[in-house]
């Protein structure tokens, strides 16, 4: 068997072993958006009940003014069947969310009304039934984040949290001067924090006055009350005072989304600062300063003081602003870490290669436990959710560069959880990729014909590499069935291309290697690779057609 | 699992090879019928326990023997050349069914030449030769 012909029956062994998670998926958004009950989970008896919150959800989208009908027809196109489950991704986004053209009317339920309702939700500013008229119960979640925001216009202000670095700027810009440290209580913190460590010390006080020199006023009050050394003299009405309020709450949230979809966090997004938040928190320090030796490390003891009784203080402004200084250091994609990962991969010895192996095989194994886990999901345990929103994921593995291989190969901790999501994320797309992978060698194998049943008679088409193409047509078919043969033809005609097109790709990566990666989870993720970046073209291609 | 690298080597070869033969396109509609045996359609289990998946290959190759053929008529045929030259043939009676069959047999060119495009396009791509 020739070596191509290996990689076509591997993949096809794979198309069969991986869970198809796009219907878990669509449902969940659907729970989030209240299109299905909160409690819905997929029987055969409820499938009217998902059918009609398709119907429901298409009318909606139809109605909503968030993609233009030209937009949409693109995404039909795209995306065939799975076009509601990507303009639900599109609309899901926490990064670069789709913009909301206008706020709903008082009373209005619809896409919109849902969508700010599910907005001011993760943000905790909301805590009813995403589906209720919009108007009255949001009102006191929309002033407050007008309040955070310093934004008067609610359409902008809920258009910001569908933008993270936005609202992290902004956030940063209106309160991380005055209340950027926040106060909390903790009963029990990770085991891995002792408080007598972390009691204060000059290296935190340090820290704090540099990144509140521009409120003096602020510094002062807090030199006053916490910012002593050795925790002498606390002013603990202050503490008292301060512990738990409203905007630390958010600061604490946003830090949560950051994590979350840093692929770093898995708890509640509660706004409470309790052991698994701090544990992340820990987590993402480590992972920074383990990644590259060229910067400078961070101390969590320069950004989190124990108090004492129970009390700490953490710096989230510092925390904050070294999200967004990673943010502005370019944006690598999904396309540059995989690119990253195989290069690297493809220049070990053999020995090493095959302990590397064994621990994407691992990582595989593993998502796809966690996806079938998820496809499972979800009622009582809120936050084991899907996130959409590429960028700050993958920057943070980015900075990994040579070393991701290490760590793959030693299961770095807290790494690990990071590539477990990145092989999840790569595997809920990987379904289509693979098929369009295999149809694509099956071409250039001679293998693909085109067979359609029409009033039990086989119609048979096929197109050949060369271009030639034959097809046989039984006598008895009507223009009906031809018409029906025909379109599937056109289909099929449309996957070839997109099948070659992805093809190139991968060749076009493959002649980059100098040895040839034998991994096979790796070949996976540079078909699903390529697969996105064909569909960019794709998605280009309509946009100035 | 056999190396990409090598993979990738008979991906190109076998392009390359088609490649050559491609100098002209050939589109031939048929209107017939055939029969094909379900088992022909299933993978049969090898000896080895494997599947072979492309046992739908055997169907093609019976469809072009010599001893299906009569079963087959010839509607439409078209050999077009990379310079522009065609020779089209066309059953000289066309009943209704037939005439649909024409227009079928039209749009099956434009198909195998977008389908050809492609790979043009594709082999473009790897050696960067740029395409209009």
């Amino acid at each position: 068997m020739s070596a191509l012909e290996s990689i076509l029956q591997e993949a096809e062994a794979q198309l069969e072993k991986l869970p198809d998670t796009d219907g878990a998926e669509l449902m969940q958004y659907y729970r989030d958006l209240g299109y299905l009950p909160p409690t819905y989970m997929a029987t055969p008896g409820g499938k009217a009940t998902l059918q009609k919150a398709d119907v429901a959800f298409k009318r909606d989208l139809r109605a909503s003014g968030l993609f233009t009908p030209a937009q949409l027809q693109k995404l039909r196109l795209m995306h065939r069947d799975s076009f509601l489950l990507e303009a639900l991704r599109l609309l899901m986004d926490f990064d670069e969310g789709t913009p909301l053209p206008r706020m709903p009317e008082v009373g209005e339920v619809s896409l919109l009304s849902r969508l700010v309702h599910y907005r001011l939700f993760i943000y905790g500013l909301y805590a009813h039934k995403v589906d209720r008229p919009f108007g009255g119960a949001d009102q006191p979640g929309r002033k407050q984040l007008r309040t955070y925001t310093g934004l008067m216009n609610d359409l902008e202000a809920v258009n910001l949290l569908a933008d993270k670095e936005g609202l992290t700027q902004r956030l940063l810009r209106f309160w991380g001067y005055d209340e950027g440290m926040l106060v909390f209580q903790i009963s029990e913190p990770p085991a891995t924090l002792d408080p007598e460590e972390f009691r204060m010390n000059r290296a935190f006080i340090a820290m704090a006055k540099r990144d509140l020199k521009r409120s003096p006023q602020e510094t002062e009050r807090l030199e006053k009350a916490i910012l002593r050394t050795r925790n002498q003299n606390l002013d603990w009405s202050f503490i008292y005072a301060h512990t738990g309020a409203d905007i630390y709450r958010f600061f604490i949230r946003l830090i949560q989304v950051h994590q979350w979809t840093s692929g770093l966090y898995t708890g509640a997004l509660n706004g409470e600062m309790e052991a698994i938040t701090l544990g992340s928190v820990q987590t993402v320090v480590q992972l920074y300063n383990q990644s590259d030796p060229n910067d400078e490390d961070l101390h969590l003891k320069k950004m989190l003081a124990y108090l004492g009784e129970g009390y700490w203080v953490f710096n989230a402004t510092h925390f904050l602003k070294i999200y967004m200084i990673e943010q502005g250091a370019g944006d690598p994609t999904e396309s540059k870490v995989i690119s990253e990962l195989s290069y690297h991969a493809d220049q070990l010895s053999p020995q090493v290669q095959r302990e590397f192996t064994q621990r994407t095989q691992q990582l595989m194994r593993e998502a796809e436990e966690d996806l079938k886990e998820e496809s499972r999901d979800v009622i009582g345990r809120p936050f084991r959710r899907i996130y959409q929103g590429v960028k700050s994921f993958f920057r943070n593995l980015f900075r990994w560069g040579r070393k991701m291989v290490d760590a793959i190969i030693r299961k770095a901790k807290g790494l690990w959880t990071s590539l477990r999501e990145m092989f999840c994320r790569i595997i809920r797309g990987a379904r289509r990729a693979l098929l369009a992978f295999v149809n694509g060698v099956k071409m250039v194998l001679g293998k693909l014909p085109l067979m359609t049943a029409q009033a039990g008679e086989v119609g048979l088409s096929q197109l050949e590499l060369t271009g030639d193409g034959f097809s046989v047509i039984p006598k008895g078919w009507s223009a009906q069935d031809l018409h029906q043969h025909r379109k599937a033809v056109m289909r099929f005609e449309n996957g070839i291309q997109f099948s070659l097109m992805m093809l190139g790709e991968l060749l076009r990566f493959a002649q980059t290697l100098v040895v040839g990666i034998v991994a096979w989870p790796l070949l996976l993720l540079q078909i699903v690779n390529s697969f996105k970046l064909v569909m960019k073209k794709y998605q280009a291609m309509y946009s100035t057609t | 699992m056999a190396d990409l690298k090598t993979a990738v080597a008979n991906l190109k070869a076998k392009i390359s090879d088609k490649i050559e033969d491609a100098a002209s396109l050939e589109v031939a509609t048929f209107s017939g019928t055939f029969e094909i045996e379900t088992s022909s359609l299933i993978g049969q289990t090898k000896e080895d326990g494997s599947v072979d998946k492309f046992s739908v290959e055997k169907v093609l190759s019976s469809i072009n023997s010599s001893t299906v053929n009569s079963k087959l008529s010839l509607v439409a045929y078209s050999l077009i050349k990379l310079d522009g030259d065609q020779a089209n043939i066309v059953k000289s009676t066309l009943n209704e069914q037939e005439k649909e069959l024409v227009n079928f047999h039209r749009q099956m060119i434009e198909a195998s030449q977008k389908s050809r495009q492609a790979i043009v396009d594709m082999v473009a791509g790897l050696l960067k030769i740029p395409t209009t």
